[in-house]
């Protein structure tokens, strides 16, 4: 299996095989480009993603090399949450900020399966919630005022009287 | 961000648009482009995404900016494509009717809500006309030429549910704001006046007086969502019809609570309001439900909707004469869906000029009552109290003619052949009716009177 070399952010070098790295739709193209096909000693940077991050991208890929190709995304097709596969909800169970990161990591190296079950992720921790709840979640600041928290305390009672 | 300068755009200059630029915050969802936190939202529900648009000023701004003011941003939805009815088949639309009619709009309708809880009313409105724009197009005629009949009243039906669940709780006067800009946009006023203008029917006067119908239809679909009663709804429509005649007011009621019938047997053709058929058709099994509903809102509301009693007898008289005289079981069974008291009430009022109408429109009303409700009392019952207040001299005057009108009225509908009434339908009510009015005569002329 040919392998290739990936220089992350903060310069850590990973093995990774080519068929994995192609799964990278970004560095599918840079290979492509570049006529690359095993290792001839030069790394390729992956600029954006740090190391750790990096890993668990890799991770990921190694985990689903043989899965069938994403669908294209279907805009009429309704987007479940619910079909997030046992091993992908172990694996993201990290941190928020490392979800975040391997969010952006998935788009920057246009890995549309990570993309999506980690988007799925978020939404789930989201799903349900109240805004209270999701705000504390998420770290976001009420810039409500009290008067208006109370105005709309009573209008969206009449939402949950469905 | 460029989503929320739109919003700002709108807002711009509102003491609103300070706080948010001042206070609001994006969380832990800053570090995130702005097409990476559109990808999470889009795989929200509808109703989670309404519910985190609460959290603060600025996320509330950005989803208003993505998914209601950008140009197909309703389309970023998740389960957008069940509201794409361009798309859809009218044997699909059959099979998800109710979620096109019900669950959907619902969500979307408090969607809106939740999106724009606090906001000043005339923006609301504004976003409001953003959400018709990217589903059906507003609700103007032109819907009812971009869509075939049964599509356009879903589209209405749709509506009616996003606008009920939009404006849930709201104060009277805000709600009337909702149905101003939609009467406004829509030019509701010009219509009226061309539909009255324009006698001779035709299919695009047909046409146009469904689209009025359904216009108020959508506005008046009575949903529990909503809290705003029927009669909160018929004020604001009485104040738009202010500067019509109630002769105006008469063919306005019935365009949009009148009945309805189907042109042929083809579901997919035009229905249209039959007011030739009144005057040769019997409608007594069916249509006259909300006409009759309305007229007696109308007179027990009359203080609050600010219209005299006799005001409300003379648009009922309107009524039974557009654009023929109805025929007198319809009248009657116009009077039956308008409840006992108006009914009590206006033939007495009636009774001053025609003593021979109220008695007829009493005899069918004893049958059709009998007939639907299977209740024979009702109409006997009327009878004893209309005989009591009209007081004594009604009843030596008249009782004999109603009582020889039963008897005439009953040897004309057995020689008719009536398709409308069995024999038996009005054997049972007529002998009460005719009890009623021999004891009556008997009564007051202490039995000198002969045994029927």
């Amino acid at each position: 299996m040919p392998i290739i070399k990936l220089l992350s952010s903060d310069e850590e070098p990973f093995e990774v095989d080519v068929d994995i790295a192609r799964m990278s739709i970004t560095l599918r193209t840079m290979l492509d480009d570049l006529g690359i096909e095993e290792d001839d000693g030069e790394p390729i940077p992956v600029q954006n993603v740090n190391s750790s991050i990096l890993r668990k991208v890799i991770q990921w890929c190694t985990y689903h090399k043989n899965d069938p190709p994403t669908p294209d995304d279907d805009e009429q097709r309704e987007k479940r949450t619910d079909d997030i596969p046992s091993w992908d909800a172990d694996f993201l169970k990290v941190d928020q900020g490392t979800l975040f990161e391997i969010i952006l990591a998935a788009n920057y190296l246009d890995i549309k399966g990570l993309l999506d079950v980690t988007c799925k992720t978020v939404a789930n921790m989201i799903r349900g919630k109240t805004p209270e709840e999701i705000r504390k979640t998420f770290n976001i600041k009420n810039d409500f005022t009290p008067q208006e928290e109370e105005q709309i305390r009573r209008e969206n009672e009449w939402c949950e009287e469905k | 961000m460029a989503e929320i300068t739109k919003f700002y755009t709108t807002i711009r200059g509102t003491k609103l648009a300070k706080q948010i630029v001042a206070k609001s915050s994006f969380g832990n969802f800053q570090s995130l482009p702005n097409e990476m936190f559109v990808e999470i939202l889009r795989h929200l529900s509808i109703d989670d995404l309404g519910i985190l648009s609460m959290t603060s000023s600025k996320i509330r701004a950005f989803i208003i900016s993505t998914f209601i003011l950008s140009p197909n941003g309703i389309r970023k939805l998740n389960n957008y494509q069940c509201l794409n009815l361009k798309t859809l088949s009218i044997n699909y639309i059959s099979i998800i009717f109710d979620k096109l009619v019900n669950e959907i709009p619902q969500s979307i309708g408090y969607f809106l809500k939740r999106c724009t809880f606090v906001l000043p009313t005339k923006i609301r409105i504004h976003l409001l006309e953003h959400i018709f724009e990217q589903t059906f197009g507003a609700p103007m005629l032109k819907v009812f030429e971009n869509f075939n009949y049964p599509v356009a009243r879903l589209v209405f039906k749709s509506y009616s549910k996003i606008i009920n669940c939009f404006v849930s709780g709201w104060c009277d006067f805000e709600i009337y704001k909702v149905y101003d800009f939609l009467y406004e946009i829509c030019a509701i006023n010009r219509l009226i006046e061309t539909v009255h203008v324009f006698t001779v029917a035709s299919f695009g006067k047909l046409k146009l007086e469904i689209y009025i119908r359904s216009f108020f239809r959508m506005i008046f679909n009575q949903l529990p969502e909503s809290g705003i009663t029927i009669q909160e709804k018929l004020k604001w429509l009485l104040t738009k019809l202010n500067t019509f005649t109630r002769k105006q007011w008469a063919k306005v009621l019935m365009l949009i609570f009148g009945p309805l019938k189907e042109m042929g047997n083809n579901p997919i053709t035009c229905h249209y309001i039959p007011w030739i058929e009144l005057a040769d058709q019997s409608f007594i099994n069916n249509g006259l439900e909300d006409l009759g509903s309305i007229v007696s809102t109308l007179y027990h509301y009359n203080d609050y909707l600010n219209i005299d009693r006799q005001d409300v007898f003379k648009i009922f008289k309107e009524i039974i004469i557009i654009d023929f005289p109805w025929l007198r079981r319809n009248i009657a069974a116009l009077l039956v869906n308008s409840g006992t008291i108006f009914s009590n009430a206006f033939l007495r009022y009636k009774f001053q000029e025609s003593t021979y109408e109220v008695c007829t429109y009493l005899i069918y009303m004893n049958i059709i009552s009998s007939k639907l409700d299977r209740n024979f009392d009702q109409v006997v019952q009327m009878t004893n109290e209309l005989l009591i207040d009209l007081g004594e001299i009604f009843v030596e005057i008249h009782c004999q003619t109603l009582s020889n009108m039963i008897f005439d009225q009953f040897f004309d509908i057995v020689n008719f052949d009536d398709e409308d009434f069995e024999i038996f339908d009005f054997i049972n009510p007529h002998i009460h009716l005719l009890r009623l009015s021999f004891n009556l005569v008997t009564d007051d002329d202490d039995g000198d009177q002969e045994n029927p």
